[in-house]
Order: structure tokens, then sequence, then C-alpha cells
């Protein structure tokens, strides 16, 4: 009996390795930035309707170098840290880069006008890059 | 089989007299926390620099509450999204923008001055002060409110900062009386806001 659990729970396993993702990025945002070479964030929402996958860089032709962040509050205080490690996109699943949360740092990226667009490539480990259109709004604007 | 069992029965032992000592000793909160001043003594008169350069005491906030949040224009996501809240809180209480005044003051003097504040606050299509002012200036008015602020440097070379992101309300005499946290919601927010514009 144990046996076969083990095997069943293998074979689950194996299956749900198998199943490839199915990445879309879409939504893709960022706030307006003044100061010239200012860092900005882009926000966006990652949608899977296959296995997991991970988002573990991204790259921009507007500043610096880009980053995943996390904003998190500790105590009142904000921080914000990258995610060397990524983040991980669950099977079947939407991950959701908003204000206060996750979020794309460009480095030296300013200034940004409201109705300007550029594209960022964001690298998954199974489904490779997704290139999805960033627009910039006022900052006040959502 | 039993070995495993065993070593269950272990883990769980361990699971149980940590929640006991986590439940008994809760994490300390930061000494540097805003919240563990006694309300009374936050705030009162400061002199900044306003985003002209000039000289900018707090008295001229008078005559009209204030929402002071405190953070620093390379700031892309917590700052910016907090002065459109405050932004957009000021809309949802119908006095325009008469109702408080929305002041961004910088703890990052080291690269913020007076042109890169207004650069800054002059982006939002509603009305914020800007100040900054010399390092003396800002640790005075951050020890004043009870902020906190640390650099922290990132990937690029560049440079973030961590900093208190709780927005401090004043009335119209100046006097502090509230705090607007990012965690709470905005019904609350507003109610608060109703309470001091009153």
């Amino acid at each position: 009996m144990r046996r076969a659990i083990i095997a069943a729970t293998l074979l689950l396993a194996a299956c749900q390795q198998a199943e490839a993702p199915k990445i879309e990025a879409h939504d893709a945002w960022a706030r307006a930035v003044a100061t010239p070479g200012g860092m900005a964030a882009a926000y966006l929402t990652i949608s899977n309707q296959g296995g997991e996958d991970r988002l573990v860089s991204v790259h921009s032709d507007r500043g610096s170098g880009a980053s995943i962040h996390l904003t998190r509050m500790a105590n009142g205080v904000m921080e914000m840290r990258p995610m060397p490690e990524g983040l991980p996109v669950p099977a079947n699943g939407d991950v959701a880069l908003a204000p206060g949360g996750t979020h794309v740092m460009l480095e030296g990226a300013g200034p940004l006008a409201a109705g300007d667009r550029f594209d960022l490539v964001l690298q998954f480990e199974k489904s490779g890059d997704v290139t999805v259109p960033v627009s910039v709004v006022a900052p006040g604007a959502r | 089989m039993r070995k495993i069992r065993v070593i269950l029965w272990i883990a769980v032992g361990i699971a149980a007299i940590g929640g006991m000592f986590l439940a008994l000793n809760p994490p300390s909160p930061s000494t540097q926390q805003s919240q563990e001043m006694p309300l009374d003594t936050i705030g009162g008169p400061f002199t900044l620099v306003g985003s002209d350069g000039q000289p900018f005491p707090s008295s001229k906030l008078a005559g009209k509450p204030a929402a002071i949040f405190f953070g620093f224009t390379h700031c892309p996501d917590v700052c910016p999204t907090t002065l459109a809240r405050l932004s957009k809180l000021r809309t949802q209480l119908g006095k325009g923008d008469d109702g408080f005044s929305i002041v961004f003051i910088s703890v990052d003097p080291e690269r913020d001055k007076p042109e890169d504040v207004g650069r800054y606050t002059t982006l939002f299509d509603t009305p914020v002060i800007g100040l900054t002012g010399s390092q003396a200036q800002i640790d005075r008015v951050k020890s004043q409110f009870g902020v906190f602020s640390q650099k922290v440097p990132t990937e690029g070379g560049d440079y973030s900062v961590d900093h208190t992101a709780t927005v401090f309300l004043l009335d119209r005499n100046g006097k502090f009386v509230a705090t607007l946290s990012p965690e709470e919601g905005n019904d609350m927010a507003l109610d608060k806001l109703r309470r001091i514009t009153a």
C-alpha cells in the first residue's frame, strides 16, 4: 500500500513538472519620474495558464539597470529590497506587481513623462523572454 | 517507520516550545518607531527650505490642516504612491485643494536640493508643498516627528532610503493630531481627514 502511495505521489510530481507554463504579461505601467537619472517603478500582471515558473530577471533599455524589488513595511518603516531568487509564478495563477509591493525597479530611468512607452523584457526560468510594453502615466493617475 | 514517528513528535515539540516562546516574548518593535513617542511630543515648529530655495517656517502651514509625508525624490514606489493617495483623499473629501495641505519633506537632503523637490512635487496634478533643508535641519525635523531613515545601497551603485512611511496629520494650528498608515483603509483615512478639516 505504502509503495503504491509513493509511486502515485512521484507520478503526480512528474506530471506537474511536465506541464509547461503558459505565461502572459499585461497591463504594465509606470509613474512619471521628474528627476533626471531618478529611479522608476514599473507594475504589471503576470498570468499563467500552465505549470509553475519563475521570473528570474528583467531588462529594459531605459535606465542603467532593472531588477525585481519588494517593498515591505517593518514597524511603519518602508523598506525596499531586491529579490535575488526572483519571483515565483504559481501554476494556473496570476501574480500582480502593484504599488507598495513587488515591482520592477528601474535605476537611472528618469525622466519619464506621462505618455512615454518603453519595453520591459521579462526573463522566466522556463518560458524564456516575454516582452511587455510599459505605459507611463501621471504620478497621481492610478 | 517508528523512527520517523519519533522524529515527527520531536519536531512537534520544538514547534510548540517555539510558539510558546514567541507568545511570551513577542519580537520587540524597533526603537526608532514613531508610535513609541508620547503623542504630545510629536511635531512642533520647524524651519526647512522650500522648493524656491527660501526658508520655509512651519508657521506658513498655519490656518489649514496639513498631511506631512517624509520621503525622497528618487523613491520610485511608496513615495509617489502615498502622495497619489493623499491627492485622491483630498479630492474625495470634497473641499478642493483648501481641505488640507499636502507636504513632502525629503529625508535625502544630500541628493534632494530645492529644485529637485520642486520638480518632483510639480509632477503631481495637485498642489504639494515640497521641502528639503540642510542635513541638520532634516535631522532635527525627523527627530521631532520620530521619523527613521537609513540609506541602503542598490545593485546599480545608487542608493535607496528606508524610511518611516507614516503620514502625520496636523490641525489648523500646526498641532499633531493623528497619523495615516499605508496599511489602513481609505474609509478610516477619510474619517480622520474629515475630523481635522471639520
